[in-house]
């Protein structure tokens, strides 16, 4: 079953590339294609993203017109679900998207030709919540309890996980119920789950709203220095445009400089692509942007926890599906 | 004189009704009956909404919103009609094609969303294609069964004095059908907009429908009843529109005449 979508995929996608040959913008610096500190091989690039706060870098970077500065008209297609992207790009819509690293693994393991080119960032206030009095105090009591992940298999599930196995619980007898985030904090207010795996505005509203705890942040122990999220392309358009992902990066490494400095930032961007409040935004909790990307150690993680929690059948070869220097 | 009286008072009993509604809108979550931060009251909604008519955002959606459900529409009316006119004559055809039809009429549009995705991406034409798919059966059916309510006398004596295939369609089939293409229209215009908000907010297509979860990512839930508020005056509109439609294009026939007797 699996193949046969495969083969439809490549079969669409090859449609949708030829059906896009004609409009695509061609070479337009040939003359100055060098190392990857050329002109973009390409003037416009359109990237997914999807309405979360740790995109505010990226939408920092459109408007303060630092992808300009490299040369690149970037246009933002705005997606419901993270697959729903990786569908796009590996149709050729959209050249380079934020995604989760779970997904982009498990889509390169069934033969999806994705490339990482940069990471996020390592996340913030992500983590293991519940009410004061749920008797959870830290992630070996989710044993034999509920706990609400939004998919089970992947980032939320697989952190949670390594949580508990690391605080001397089994994480086999974890109960997770798939739920979206959105109703998590309901559902935990009406006992429909005995914890949640949250993150902002969800989070930060359940704190000042109904007085959730963090019993354990979804990035500490043995989850240290793992992210999120990245950004990810397709290995046909990194390999035919290396100084485009590269003008894409460096434009990136400026805006997250940026935000790193100046948080208040965030608070003016988040508002601009979500329907966060302005006054929400300001009290978001701080994220993590990663300034130099380490691709190699971050799927390299991602790998080692998803083979170990079976979210992963086989290794993938990560030299092969990271942009070269990130 | 009394027509127009008693079409007052449906308004007036209308309109008290929907005031009521909102008035318990506005007490249940106020009272505490319902925690406000799920379902906030109905003035904060009403807020919301006041902000979004300042936004150029909700516009665009609310344009794309339309815009797709006009052009999924249109497809599925030239679609059902035409399909309609060639089975609805041919009995042949009829007899092959009603098992298919059968078959694919009750598959619900929104199991097609991967397969809308893998095809053409989170992008407008998914949603073009639930919408399409899921409108065209009410106009399809209700032109085929119009087609076939054709007069059989009338049929007869066109057969008689040898009129041509065009002319019978224009003058028999047509006319027959066309109280049929109205409700089998009405019916089609609410499910296509269904589908087109449905579409935005499982896909992520440009819309009201992703504006609708933008902010439910966003905890923003004033703003998210606000636009499913806007939704419901969308499908309000429609339905009055086409409900005028109908009247005016059919004050010659017999369920519109019987309506205005009353």
């Amino acid at each position: 079953m699996k193949r046969k979508t495969l083969g439809l995929l490549a079969l669409v996608t090859g449609v949708a590339l030829a059906g896009c040959a004609g409009g695509a913008p061609g070479p337009t610096g040939s003359e100055s294609a060098g190392a990857a500190t050329g002109a973009p091989e390409v003037s416009t690039i359109t990237v997914g993203t999807l309405p979360f706060a740790n995109l505010a870098a990226f939408y920092h970077a459109v408007e303060a017109g630092y992808f300009t500065d490299e040369g690149l008209d970037v246009e933002v297609v705005l997606a419901s679900s993270g697959p729903q992207q990786i569908s796009s790009l590996v149709a050729g819509d959209i050249q380079i998207t934020s995604s989760n690293y779970v997904s982009a693994l498990q889509g390169i393991a069934q033969g999806l030709p994705l490339e990482l080119v940069r990471e996020s960032d390592l996340g913030g206030i992500e983590g293991i919540y519940t009410l004061p009095d749920s008797g959870i105090e830290s992630a070996k009591d989710l044993v034999g309890r509920t706990l609400a992940v939004n998919a089970i298999g992947n980032v939320q599930s697989l952190t949670a996980s390594s949580l508990v196995d690391a605080d001397g619980g089994d994480a086999s007898g974890v109960q997770f119920v798939e739920l979206p985030p959105p109703n998590m904090l309901a559902a935990l207010e009406q006992g429909q789950v005995d914890a949640a795996w949250m993150s902002d505005p969800f989070a930060t509203l359940g704190m000042t709203t109904a007085g959730i705890v963090r019993i354990a942040d979804a990035w500490s122990g043995p989850n240290d220095g793992l992210g999120p999220s990245g950004w990810a392309s397709t290995t046909q358009f990194a390999d035919a445009n290396p100084n485009t992902v590269a003008a894409f990066n460096r434009a990136m490494d400026r805006a997250t400089a940026d935000v790193l400095e100046d948080p208040s930032i965030v608070a003016e961007v988040v508002p601009t692509f979500t329907q966060v409040t302005p006054e929400a935004a300001a009290s978001l909790a701080p994220i993590n942007w990663v300034l130099k990307s380490d691709l190699h150690k971050q799927l390299g993680g991602w790998q080692e926890l998803m083979l170990k929690y079976g979210a992963l059948d086989a290794e993938v070869d990560l030299d092969a599906v990271i942009f070269p220097g990130s | 004189m009394r027509r127009t009286s008693t079409a007052r008072g449906r308004v007036v009993r209308g309109v008290c009704g929907f005031a009521a509604f909102l008035l318990l809108l506005e007490l249940l979550p106020r009272t505490g009956v319902v925690n406000p931060a799920y379902l906030p009251p109905f003035s904060e909604m009403m807020a919301a909404l006041g902000r979004l008519l300042t936004e150029p955002e909700f516009w665009a959606a609310l344009g794309n919103t339309l815009l797709g459900w006009a052009i999924g529409l249109a497809i599925a009316t030239v679609l059902g009609v035409a399909l309609g006119i060639l089975i609805g004559r041919i009995a042949v055809l009829r007899r092959y094609t009603f098992s298919t039809i059968e078959f694919l009429r009750p598959i619900p549009s929104v199991a097609l969303v991967p397969l809308a995705v893998l095809i053409f991406g989170a992008k407008m034409q998914s949603t073009l294609l639930l919408v399409v798919y899921a409108s065209v059966w009410p106009v399809l059916l209700q032109v085929i069964q119009g087609v076939r309510d054709v007069d059989p006398v009338a049929r007869d004596t066109a057969r008689s004095f040898r009129f041509s295939t065009v002319t019978r369609v224009r003058r028999l089939d047509w006319p027959s059908a066309l109280p049929y293409t109205m409700t089998g229209l009405r019916l089609a215009a609410s499910i296509a907009l269904i589908l087109e908000i449905t579409g935005e907010l499982l896909i992520g297509s440009p819309g009201i429908g992703r504006l609708i979860f933008v902010a439910q990512a966003s905890a923003a839930v004033p703003t998210m009843y606000a636009l499913v508020v806007v939704a419901g005056l969308l499908g309000l509109g429609m339905t009055a529109v086409f409900r005028a439609a109908q009247r005016r294009t059919m004050h010659w026939h017999a369920s519109e005449r019987r309506e205005a007797a009353a």
